[in-house]
């Protein structure tokens, strides 16, 4: 029965995303929606987007003339209690320069049913609302919607007006919960000309576009005139909107969002044309005639001394390349503030020896310039700021730059940012996809990988001897390059002593104490990192002899769970870059003992080439000689193999949960 | 023009301000080769003077420098402080040096940061911040600032603690009263306070302390309050907006607290007439307390909006029921206001909530709280009620608050009381699963109950989405490579209450291995994990929680297969727990009962080594693997 209910309310719904938005009236609310108890995809979400209107348009007015207003209805389900916070708000409006958004026409109501199931509303009071000036540059409308109940419905409606047509407010489809309707509807006189983005892993249910005819008409001196002009209108329609959820190996969530943002192209009166961005040429210009990004590169700069001295003490293009970059990383400090353009003089950045990563990093670039190494710098986006689309030419969604050294055919990015990053290494915030070569010559302006193919590798060399108490001593080795040494690198380094890493790590495995230990390179990225450690294994504390003997031939050391665990997964898996893990083992097996059973060999792979994961252990003498690796070749793998790495990981857990049997003769 | 009225402006400060800073030289080489020992930063020099102006205002002046040795202390390179629009603030400066003691930046008052102090917890408060962090080019160097803020309020001084950080050393650091008119003011030293030099000053005191050795905190240490030096100073003469009181003793300091509550707790007859007829079927006071507790976490939700003496009085309860939102001063009243109206009596409660090292001065009447709860005292028990959580099961209180000093907010009657305490029976963990062999591995059907500490966590998720549910599950249990086919979280309030999961899940790699043995880890459900062996120990071993884990797990052995080894132990330590695993084997059914107590308690820095131990045995026979045999 409660099934056929939610049917039908689900249908009533989807007729109504296809007729007129303003069918959905605020404070109109059906008894059946105030009275449902689950939302059917998901009976245990404790809210639901019944309907989330927007609409932006560019509007002509006679006293203002055009402006954007951004209006938004929202139609919330409370279910329980553990979604109450969604009724409150703090919806932030900017102020540029002169010009600031304004929010007008907000209100909000509750509606719930009471004992006697008639419907209560309460509606939101101004003296509820509060206006918090966060900075100089940003307000916010702070209120809670009142009177949420378990089973309340609230709706509330408001419109942001500004003159800022460069910053078209960005629209989400999709939030942390469900959504019936998700709906934005924008209208665009044909004088403005917008670059349009749509993200995340979601398709419109319904895209539609029509024309309008307007027109505007004034009286000035010389009588009344009037102007006629087209308005673009569209309207996208997203219909039940998963929620938003986090999962092991994602990008920064921002870039699942199902979300639409602009750029402004140009505006274009009859007699007034103005264009914003248009191509990688007019980009590429701008940005070498901006005096806090090209300009100071064309020039000498403040390092002209460090780099004749270079230029003499490195006659071998690389070695200078290494160094110069290497003098940079170690002489200026970052500020973890990130952006495109210089905050500073070139000068007063290398005075002060800090600054944002454009500082460094464009300093960097004139530095090698002037060591006679052509370098150019490359924009990007990175992680958390999103992933960029390379059909869509919008600067602002760039905030980083690097610099692409080239030496005969060979490039290198650089980075300076990091003090224990060497020349081969981006820091993993700029691994997100093509960032944008910025020449001077524009024609060798183009998009480059910032991802490079170099695989993260970790080899365990383990050379042991197990006794007859099923306790093993011996040597062990870690050792790991690129991405992999550098994070354990970082782990190391924010302890206060090494010892107290080596404390850490001796608890990740059961029965392991550590004796002697060495760390090798941890500040070298351009060698491998390794532990190494003499050690026992004491699974057996009475040390008591044993008639038969379980070991596990990776020493514990082996994947034990799979990061995969829900069923279904709908992004992709991101792994950065690609890798390679080894476990080896040579194991002395104690006299008197002979191994009854082991472990079957297998070879797993991953369609296409993708991964693969061998496992061999065989008895050679009285040793045994124990090797696995898994590799991941391809870094990005899509939501439709999700179900295959899961599987694979599945197996490996499996596989290592297995043990070779010593049987005392 | 202006140059003049900001000379004037200095001068007058002044006077008002006693204090004469000599300048100093910052060279890191001046540092004592002592206090560099552990440390990422060095407190050079700290001088905080309280000036009480009158009873009525309060002016604080704090200077502070900081030499930061290496970038794991570079967040003590900021100022920051809060404010409200009514006090007077002056930032006389921000300065750094370098590691020679030459000033290099002093900060311009452009460049520092105002800011509102709401942030994403609280809807709304009229605080602001001032902030500056500073971005080093080279380590180390010292930072340096000092600020002067006029308070037009008095109800707290100061809970001075010279350490701010943990791997912090201090040169010198003082704390200066000056109290011209003599208003009475309670002083408490805390903690471990060697070494203080108290001088009496000619209108108060001065307290100093010179050459404390760098602060280390490690695993299994709360290092309190009570190890660390503290002094607390708050005034006996009470003062916010019109609202006068004194605090010469609990039953004052209970009394002011009782006038700022006065007329914000009458429900209107309608209402009262509601929650009466809501609970008049009810069997018992405690199940009137229940229900009305259930329409308190389903009808309301926490929001903080501090504003003006917001921060320490309700807003009337009327308000608060209309609006169906408040802060923790505001639902605590509207819980006291809905059980008054059914006739039940209970107590508005103050703590200092969260932190476990605060260490709470008994006979120090004052200022030592920052949350509200309810107290509603019953003939064998006290219910304790938290009303800013919509998930936490009633008659549950969590380690927000538990086992601490509450005062009972009650006119002269007042009182000091101890907040609920989670005994090792409270805390108590325990699972029946069921695992018969399948097609695809195993299934595992059973129940597993959460109590005491452990309830929070899983009450919680009772109300998220699917999702998050399967997520948590997958996390909290040991099992690997499952597949949930249904589960079901349930909180039981109505006796002491408990949180039940109940699920049915496949185990692909249960019985994993491919020839004549099979491997099986019989722990599902809270794998007991050793803390890290030091070779150094310092600082005293505290068990802050003890629990006791009790599992039932019941294995149908898959046909054609027998026992080859069976994991048995029993690990007993009268100090610091016990440990036991028993194995039934009988009609081809395994019946495995695994029990795991700690204890609490405090010991002394050497006894680590034996708690690790401990933990290690338990731990390693947590992890022997049944393993079974293909019968010949």
């Amino acid at each position: 029965m409660k099934n056929i209910f939610i049917f039908t309310f689900l249908a009533l719904f989807s007729t109504i995303t296809f007729a007129q938005k303003s069918q959905i009236k605020f404070g109109k609310i059906d008894n059946e929606l105030l009275a449902l108890k689950t939302y059917d995809a998901d009976t245990s979400s404790g809210a639901l987007i019944i309907s989330d209107i927007g609409d932006i348009s560019i509007i002509y007015n006679d006293l203002t003339g055009f402006s954007v207003i951004h209006t938004r209805h929202l139609r919330v389900k409370i279910f329980n209690s553990s979604e109450f916070d969604v009724a409150k708000f703090k919806i932030k409006y900017h102020k540029y320069g002169t010009t600031e958004q304004k929010i007008t026409k907000l209100r909000a109501s509750s509606f719930h049913l009471d004992e006697n199931n008639k419907v209560v509303r309460t509606d939101l009071d101004k003296d509820n609302i509060f206006t918090e000036h966060i900075s100089s540059k940003e307000k916010s409308k702070n209120f809670s919607i009142p009177n949420i109940k378990e089973g309340s419905v609230f709706d509330l409606e408001y419109s942001i007006t500004s003159e800022l047509f460069g910053l078209l407010p960005e629209w989400n489809f999709q939030h942390h919960i469900p959504a019936l309707i998700s709906e934005l509807s924008v209208s665009i006189p044909e004088y403005f000309n917008y670059k349009r983005l749509l993200k995340g892993y979601l398709t419109p249910t319904a895209t539609d576009s029509k024309t309008t005819n307007r027109s505007i008409i004034w009286v000035g001196s010389q009588g009344t005139s009037s102007v006629n002009y087209t308005e673009y209108n569209t309207k996208y329609t997203f219909l039940n909107v998963p929620a938003l959820k986090e999962e092991a190996y994602m990008n920064d969530i921002s870039n699942y969002i199902a979300a639409i943002e602009y750029e402004l192209g140009s505006i274009a009166f009859p007699q007034n044309y103005k264009d914003f961005t248009t191509n990688w040429v007019k980009i590429g210009d701008d940005l070498w005639f901006d005096e806090d990004f090209g300009a100071p590169l064309k020039r000498s700069g403040p390092l002209k001394k460090e780099a004749e001295a270079l230029r003499i003490a490195y006659p071998d293009p690389f070695e200078r390349m290494v160094k110069a970059h290497e003098f940079i990383r170690n002489s200026v400090n970052y500020s973890g503030a990130n952006g495109i353009y210089l905050s500073e003089s070139l000068r007063k950045v290398w005075d002060e020896k800090k600054g944002k990563s454009s500082d460094i990093n464009l300093l960097l670039i004139s530095l090698l310039n002037e060591c006679d190494i052509k370098t150019s710098p490359v924009i990007l986006s990175t992680r958390s700021n999103g992933m960029l689309h390379p059909g869509q030419l919008m600067i602002n969604k760039f905030n980083y730059v690097i610099a692409e050294a080239i030496i005969d055919s060979n490039t290198y990015l650089l980075d300076a940012t990091d003090k224990n990053l060497s020349y081969n290494m981006l820091p993993i915030r700029c691994l997100n996809g093509n960032g944008r070569r910025i020449s001077r010559e524009s024609s060798e302006n183009d998009w480059v990988n910032l991802n490079t193919p170099q695989e993260d590798s970790r080899t365990y060399y383990n050379k042991v001897t197990l006794d007859a108490s099923g306790n093993l001593s011996g040597d062990f080795s870690i050792m790991e390059t690129r991405y992999f040494a550098h994070n354990r690198a970082i782990d190391i380094r924010e302890k206060n002593n090494e010892e107290e890493y080596i404390n850490e790590f001796e608890a990740e495995i059961p029965g392991l104490q550590i004796g002697d230990y060495t760390i090798e390179n941890l500040n070298d990225r351009t060698n491998p990192l390794y532990l190494k450690f003499k050690a026992e294994i004491k699974t057996n504390p009475e040390n008591n002899t044993k008639d038969i003997i379980y070991l596990s031939p990776t020493l514990g050391m082996g994947i034990s769970s799979n990061p995969f665990v829900t069923e279904e997964r709908v992004y992709p898996i991101d792994f950065i870059n690609p890798w390679v893990t080894k476990n080896i083992c040579i194991i002395d097996l104690p006299e008197g003992y002979e191994v009854v059973e082991m472990p079957k060999n297998i070879s797993l792979s991953l369609s296409n080439n993708k991964g693969i994961f061998k496992y061999i252990a065989v008895v050679n003498g009285n040793q045994l000689q124990f090797q696995s690796v898994l590799t991941i070749k391809t870094p990005l793998i899509t939501f439709q193999d999700y179900g295959e790495i899961r599987e694979l990981y599945t197996q490996i857990v499996s596989k290592n949960a297995e043990m070779v049997v010593l049987k005392k003769l | 023009m202006r140059g003049f009225r900001i000379c004037m402006f200095l001068g007058l400060i002044l006077l008002l301000n006693p204090v004469i800073i000599i300048a100093q030289n910052f060279a890191t080489s001046l540092i004592p080769e002592d206090l560099l020992k552990g440390s990422n930063s060095v407190i050079r020099e700290s001088r905080t003077v309280l000036t009480l102006d009158s009873k009525e205002r309060v002016t604080v002046n704090k200077y502070f420098a900081v030499t930061i040795l290496n970038k794991k202390a570079e967040n003590m390179a900021v100022m920051l402080f809060s404010f409200v629009n009514a006090d007077k603030v002056n930032i006389k400066r921000i300065s750094v040096y370098d590691a020679n003691g030459k000033k290099i930046k002093s900060v311009k008052q452009s460049d520092i940061i105002d800011l509102s102090a709401g942030g994403e917890a609280s809807l709304y408060s009229d605080y602001r911040l001032k902030a500056y962090r500073h971005v080093p080019s080279s380590y180390p160097y010292t930072f340096e600032y000092e600020y002067e803020i006029q308070l037009q309020r008095l109800y707290s001084l100061e809970y001075f603690k010279p350490y701010i950080s943990e791997n912090q050393s201090i040169q010198y650091t003082s704390l200066e009263l000056v109290n011209p008119q003599d208003i009475p003011v309670h002083i408490s030293m805390s903690g471990n306070v060697e070494g203080l030099e108290t001088t009496k000053t000619l209108t108060g005191s001065k307290w100093e302390f010179r050459n404390l050795p760098s602060l280390i905190i490690e695993p299994y240490s709360i290092i309190t309050d009570e190890i660390l030096p503290g002094i607390f100073l708050s005034p006996q003469y009470l003062s916010y907006d019109d609202y006068k009181g004194m605090a010469d003793t609990w039953q004052s300091y209970g009394n002011w607290l009782t006038s700022l509550l006065k007329g914000r707790s009458s429900l209107s007859s309608a209402s009262v007439e509601k929650y009466r007829k809501m609970t008049s079927s009810a069997a018992n006071e405690r199940e009137k307390i229940r229900i009305l507790y259930k329409y308190l976490q389903s009808n309301t939700h926490y929001i903080n909006i501090s504003l003006g003496i917001g921060g320490l009085q309700p807003h009337p309860v009327t308000d608060v029921e209309s609006l169906g939102y408040g802060d923790c001063k505001d639902l605590s009243n509207y819980m006291i206001s809905m059980l008054d109206a059914v006739g039940i009596k209970a107590h508005y409660a103050v703590v200092q909530a969260g932190k476990k090292d605060y260490h709470f001065i008994p006979d120090h009447p004052g200022h030592q709280f920052n949350h509200v709860i309810v107290c509603v005292p019953q003939k064998n028990d006290t219910i304790w009620l938290e009303c800013t959580s919509q998930d936490i099961p009633f008659g549950s209180l969590g380690d927000f608050t538990d086992n601490r000093y509450a005062l009972l907010v009650d006119g002269p009657a007042s009182k000091l009381v101890r907040t609920k305490e989670y005994r090792q029976e409270d805390n108590h963990l325990s699972s029946n699963l069921l695992i018969t062999p399948s097609s695809n591995g195993a299934n595992v059907s059973g129940t597993i109950r959460y109590r005491g500490i452990y309830m929070s966590e899983s009450a919680r998720y009772v109300r998220q989405p699917i999702h998050d549910q399967q997520t948590w599950i997958n996390h909290s249990l040991e099992f690997t490579n499952f597949t949930l086919n249904s589960h079901n979280i349930k909180v039981h309030d109505r006796g002491e209450p408990k949180v039940e999961l109940q699920l049915d899940a496949e185990i692909r790699s249960f019985f994993a291995g491919n020839n004549d043995r099979l491997f099986v880890s019989l722990n599902l459900n809270n794998k007991i994990s050793a803390p890290e062996r030091m070779r150094n120990r310092k600082t005293p071993l505290v068990i802050y929680y003890p629990y006791h884990c009790q599992d039932t797990l019941t294995v149908s052995i898959p046909a054609g297969f027998e026992p080859e080894s069976i994991p048995e132990a029993t690990i007993s330590d009268p100090e610091f727990g016990m440990y036991s695993m028993k194995t039934v084997v009988k009609d081809g059914v395994l019946t495995c009962i695994r029990e795991f107590r700690r204890n609490k308690g405090s010991f002394p820095p050497e006894k680590y080594q034996a708690f690790q131990a401990f933990m290690q045995n338990a731990s390693l026979a947590d992890s022997k693997q049944l393993v079974l045999i293909r019968k010949q």
